[in-house]
């Protein structure tokens, strides 16, 4: 035999028994339950499903949002990183070619990029700013990275 | 000391976006009725609780919930209709335990009333000062009528139909549905009858509907 039970305790009960017995009920009846309030079941369920396809189309967009901010600050982050390279191209060349001499840079050039001579400066320039974001030239001398050996 | 196993759904199982909007969409009017149904008597049953939620709030909550990964679905082992009805039984019942009373606001008008000779009068002045929380009592006194009331306004929308009544009273005092019929000597089918009967009035009185 239960306790006796508060007003408040007393609805829940009631609250849970018809609740539970809402979801053991046939599909005819509950379509005619909801008509008999005045709801049409079809709109009530294209209604109720919208509300639950715009949660997920926010939710999208929401992330979507999220994945451009953080490309935009990536970028933005990219922009402002100063290299220590040198400014002119026969000082790009001579570090270039510093580092083609340590073992432990060479290892980080591609066989084509060994051949000094055939690279443009362009190419150098370009190769010095990859080796710079894997913090390659932090790891130096600054009279280094200065095109100085 | 034993462990309990994770109750997780594990990650690969649990379903995509685009698994959720399949399963959104192949919801039947009589699946999302029902669910509906269930919704609103979860709201019934918070009462002031809900403090303005809807049954609505319980869908798109459940489906927020999924997608933020603070839920899961294990599609194999459920479908869309019975995750959400999991999900909305437990944030209703979060609800209620995260609800703190002293966070609802009371105005000072609501507290205060005009006395014969038009002087304002708070409720707060009358409060006993030995108690912690004057605005407390007056939230727990409307609380405690809004349960009263709800139970009398019950009583007389069944006056005239004795077996619903008999049920009612027994479900309110905590039996299980197998326990009233055995109580009441009722057969399944009859039981569901009443039961059907009961919400169709409760409805019709806007009890359960929110």
């Amino acid at each position: 035999m239960p306790n006796k039970k508060t007003d408040q305790e007393k609805l829940e009960a009631l609250a849970d028994a018809v609740g539970e017995s809402i979801l053991q009920e046939i599909d005819e009846e509950i379509l005619e339950e909801l008509r008999l309030v005045g709801i049409n079941p079809d709109a009530e369920a294209t209604r109720l499903k919208a509300l639950m396809l715009d949660r997920v189309k926010l939710f999208q967009q929401r992330k979507l949002r999220a994945a451009r901010e953080g490309y935009g600050r990536e970028i933005a982050h990219l922009d402002r990183k100063s290299y220590s390279i040198p400014t002119t191209a026969p000082e790009r060349r001579q570090l270039f070619s510093f580092l083609l001499q340590q073992p432990r840079y060479a290892e980080l050039v591609t066989a084509q990029y060994r051949d000094l001579e055939s690279l443009t400066d362009n190419d150098i320039e370009t190769y010095l700013e990859d080796l710079a974001e894997l913090g390659v030239l932090g790891n130096m001398d600054s009279d280094q990275t200065d095109g100085k050996e | 000391m034993t462990t309990k196993p994770p109750r997780r759904v594990a990650k690969e199982t649990a379903a995509t976006p685009a698994e959720i909007v399949a399963a959104i969409n192949a919801l039947t009017p009589a699946e999302i009725g029902r669910l509906k149904g269930y919704a609103q008597t979860r709201i019934w049953k918070l009462g002031p609780k809900a403090q303005s939620k809807t049954a609505d709030d319980l869908f798109g909550i459940a489906i927020e919930e999924l997608l933020e990964d603070t839920r899961r679905w294990d599609k194999t082992k459920v479908g869309m209709a019975g995750f959400l009805w999991g999900a909305m039984r437990s944030i209703s019942s979060n609800w209620a335990k995260t609800y703190k009373e002293c966070e609802t606001p009371v105005l000072e008008a609501d507290l205060s009333m005009k006395d014969g000779e038009g002087k304002t009068d708070s409720n707060l002045d009358h409060t006993p000062g030995k108690h912690a929380n004057p605005e407390q009592q007056i939230i727990d006194e409307e609380k405690r009528r809004h349960y009263r009331d709800t139970l009398d306004q019950i009583d007389m929308l069944f006056k005239a139909d004795e077996k619903a009544r008999t049920v009612l009273e027994a479900l309110a005092e905590g039996f299980d549905p197998a326990e009233v019929r055995e109580l009441c000597d009722l057969s399944q089918t009859e039981y569901n009858t009443i039961m059907r009967r009961i919400r169709r009035t409760l409805r019709r009185a806007g009890l359960t509907i929110s």
